[in-house]
């Protein structure tokens, strides 16, 4: 099969810091689902931000939809992969939602009736079409991250990466938003330690534990090892917690 | 301090407006150009990082504290905070655009007088007292001191400087009959203390972004490289000279006991009703201007023209209040 | 401590939210009120100070500006009475220097300083109150728009967005740090250095922060170092009101400035 993204043995540490990613390998195939599930500090981000080549792993290397992550694959690369950050308020810059969503495709040298079209497709897939002219600050939270996913998806990526997308929302704007990533076939990897997203949501996940893969499997198996769980300092989902005693 | 649009004339407001925009399409050149030999990650993050800072610079200067030794507050200009973040053109492009957005929101900076206030606040510090008074006094591992020492004498000069640029516009103005002398004076005096002030802020905060950021300051900086040490040698020397000269320029004129010739002359002629003003060169200057662009023989105003126009004026009023525009609830 | 960031929130806020109401100002194009703008501001103050009969007339545009914008003309002319002070303070020096007569009211004699310390003040009065009429009736976004398409060049516009963007949230910020600071402060007084100094550079931190997560979510999506040229689209094009009131309005002040009209008259 072929896999669609790929970690070999991934190093990496900020500048005069520890390593924050020790050894970190997975593969990802097409149309996966996957959770990367951790406290805070395990890394989660930091492998996020490697994916798309915001950072370069200090030993090791990145393949994405075939493509090694190198200097000159950069930008070939990030038109593949689609970033949302956990705060949306740093990817709404511009004055209104429509030029913002039209970002990304108008730097992909595309004529103008292109740039319109995938902005309207991308407000469309999300469901904020009447939040076209808004400005970003008067949007809600679980508006700002749906545009903000609306920017990402303008560019139609074939990876999805999302940080941590139910931090902060309110449970209507947390349910709407899982059911949108739900109807999305694109290749996801989530980061997050919202355990019951991920019961929803990805049938696979990887436990990642101060910066090494502590686990890699179907969600439920992971769910089953409680003191698992508990060593990388999350819980079972409460959903699960209620159910299986 | 910022220049305001009832003190200037329209001559000296085109003659600053054409130099800032000179300077704003200088500064947009290098950053484009300078910014395309960076490496990636700097150069992708230039362009969010002046915008933010720009932001940042417009709330910073909005909270006051209170100048040392004196009772009074004030608030920082940020001109040399900003470029010991981004270098000078970037520092002055960044700082122009939240002039800009001051003028807009606020309304009381002035919009003709953006050109002085661009020249005055952002090229005296960024261009001007940033490159010759700080850059060359600090090298990458400067202790605190030095810094400090190198913060104040930067914002003392680019206060300084703006100040004088401002008396010169407003005596070149002709519209406040204001004695150059005196004034410009006045300005440098406060100035001086202002810039001390603003001095020790930024080094205080130009302190805690080093321990928390070291990269991002001027050793790592943006958009400037490192100056050789010949380089920097020779702008020492050139900084020397030119405190030298203003020092000595200023003392000069302040300290003079010669009067010039015309105001000596008009010291003998005490309460002369036809004195306009005492530093009637440039006085002379912006009258002739402003009778050149009259069409009709220059009669002054008449207590009937006053009234006049202001039952005009009233009626105006009442018909603008009557046909307003009522924005339905 | 505060009152100036509320103050700079309130106004961002209030210009925006009078910008988008369906006024008959509002609906003139942005580049027309720019421009009739400047020559207000140019043609008023070309003139001499000493015609103030002359300089009252210009009210005019003020006046009708924030009728027409559905703005009431006592909240423009407030906001515009705050820069006497600072006007009014280098203009004094005008009495002392200008001492020849110019004119008798009931017998006492008003010298030409007085009637220019009141010239430039209105001076500045009025163009505070023009400036406040077209930004409030165009939001500060639209007036950018509009000097870009006047031909601000496009780096310096997005440069002006990004900040404007952006200004809301490092106001909110730099309040909620203030206030922190404020409610362990026991005095109202304004923020002694040391603890001014660590309120600002945890801002600049901040910011630092911010813009560099800006970065990345621009680089993330393709972004090289140039911003990109977005198409207008729905932008309004040019209409025959527009020129209408550009002629009109430029003529109107241009004669205000060469004609005396109420020395004619009365």
């Amino acid at each position: 099969m072929h896999h669609y993204l790929t970690f070999n043995d991934i190093h990496f540490n900020y500048p005069h810091a520890e390593e924050a990613l020790r050894g970190v390998s997975f593969t990802l195939q097409h149309g996966e689902h996957v959770a990367i599930a951790g406290a805070n500090g395990a890394g989660k981000s930091t492998l996020l931000m490697l994916c798309n080549g915001l950072l370069m792993p200090t030993s090791g290397w990145v393949d994405v939809g075939g493509v090694r992550l190198t200097e000159q694959s950069l930008q070939t690369i990030r038109q593949q992969v689609g970033l949302i950050f956990q705060d949306a308020d740093n990817q709404l810059f511009m004055p209104t939602v429509e030029e913002d969503i039209a970002f990304g495709p108008s730097l992909m040298h595309l004529t103008d009736e292109e740039v319109a079209t995938r902005t309207s497709q991308a407000m469309h897939e999300v469901g904020i079409e009447h939040l076209r002219g808004r400005e970003p600050h008067t949007l809600s939270g679980g508006e700002k991250r749906r545009t903000a996913i609306a920017t990402v998806l303008a560019m139609t990526p074939s990876l999805l990466l999302l940080d941590e997308p139910t931090t902060g929302l309110d449970p209507r704007s947390r349910r709407q938003l899982i059911e949108l990533l739900r109807g999305f076939r694109h290749t996801m990897l989530i980061a997050t330690h919202d355990m019951d997203m991920i019961a929803d949501l990805c049938p696979r996940t990887i436990l990642l534990n101060e910066g090494v893969v502590a686990a890699d499997a179907p969600t439920e198996k992971i769910f089953d090892d409680a003191s698992l769980l508990e060593r990388c300092g999350l819980e079972r989902p409460l959903s699960w917690q209620a159910m299986k005693f | 301090m910022h220049m305001s649009d009832a003190l200037i004339s329209p001559s000296v407001a085109a003659g600053a407006g054409v130099v800032a925009v000179s300077l704003i399409a200088v500064a947009i050149e290098v950053c484009t150009r300078k910014a395309s030999t960076l490496n990636p990650t700097r150069r992708e993050y230039l362009f969010p990082l002046m915008g933010v800072l720009g932001a940042f610079v417009f709330a910073a200067q909005m909270i006051n504290f209170t100048i040392p030794g004196t009772g009074s507050s004030g608030h920082i200009v940020g001109g040399i905070l900003l470029a010991a973040i981004l270098g000078p053109w970037a520092a002055f492009l960044t700082l122009s655009s939240v002039l800009i957005i001051q003028a807009l929101i606020f309304a009381d900076g002035g919009i003709l007088a953006l050109g002085c206030n661009i020249v005055n606040m952002a090229a005296m510090s960024c261009l001007v007292a940033y490159p010759i008074f700080f850059r060359t006094l600090v090298c990458p591992n400067a202790s605190a001191a030095r810094i400090s020492a190198a913060s104040i004498i930067a914002s003392v000069i680019a206060l300084v400087l703006g100040a004088a640029a401002l008396s010169a516009e407003t005596a070149l103005s002709g519209v406040a009959a204001l004695p150059m002398r005196q004034f410009l004076v006045y300005m440098v005096v406060i100035h001086l203390v202002i810039g001390v002030g603003e001095g020790i802020a930024t080094a205080a905060v130009l302190a805690i972004v080093r321990h928390y950021r070291p990269d991002i300051l001027f050793e790592n900086n943006l958009s400037d490289t490192k100056p050789t040490v010949a380089h920097r040698a020779a702008r020492v020397i050139s900084l020397f000279a030119i405190a030298a000269l203003i020092i000595g320029a200023s003392f000069s004129w302040v300290a003079s006991s010669k009067p010039d010739g015309l105001e000596w002359s008009i010291e003998k002629v005490a309460e002369s009703p036809t004195l306009a003003n005492p530093d009637t060169n440039y006085h002379r200057i912006a009258a002739q201007m402003q009778e050149q662009t009259a069409l009709m023989p220059d009669y002054d105003t008449s207590l009937a023209g006053i009234l006049g126009s202001g039952a005009i004026i009233l009626g105006v009023f009442v018909i603008a209040y009557i046909f307003r525009y009522q924005p339905r609830r | 401590m505060s009152r100036r960031l509320y103050e700079a929130l309130y106004l961002i806020d209030a210009t925006e939210h009078t910008a988008r109401l369906k006024t008959p100002l509002a609906q003139i194009d942005a580049r027309a009120k720019l421009v009739v703008l400047l020559t207000f501001l140019l043609t008023m103050l070309s003139l001499p100070a000493e015609r103030l009969s002359n300089l009252m007339l210009f009210a005019i545009y003020p006046i009708t500006m924030a009728a027409a914008a559905g703005i009431g003309y006592g909240q423009v002319l407030r906001r515009s009475l705050i820069i006497i002070p600072f006007v009014a303070l280098i203009a004094l020096p005008n009495i002392f220097y200008q001492r020849e007569p110019m004119l008798e009211v009931y017998g006492v004699v008003i010298t030409r300083g007085w009637i220019t310390l009141l010239a430039i003040t209105l001076r500045g009065i009025l163009a505070v109150q023009g400036v406040v009429v077209v930004i409030a009736s165009t939001g500060l976004y639209g007036t950018c728009r509009a000097m870009q398409r006047l031909g601000v060049p496009h780096i310096l516009a997005s440069q002006i967005y990004l900040t404007l963007r952006y200004i809301r949230l490092m106001v909110e910020q730099a309040l909620h740090l203030q206030q922190a600071v404020e409610s362990r402060l026991f005095s109202r007084k304004t923020l002694p250095l040391t603890l001014w100094a660590r309120l600002t550079g945890r801002l600049l931190l901040l910011s630092i922060g911010r813009g560099e997560a800006v970065g990345r979510a621009m680089a993330s999506r393709g972004f090289v170092g140039q911003m990109p040229q977005l198409p207008y689209r729905h932008t309004k094009r040019w209409r025959r009101r527009d020129s209408t009131y550009l002629v009109v309005w430029c003529s109107t002040l241009l004669l205000l400035r060469v004609l005396h009209f109420a020395e004619m008259i009365f």
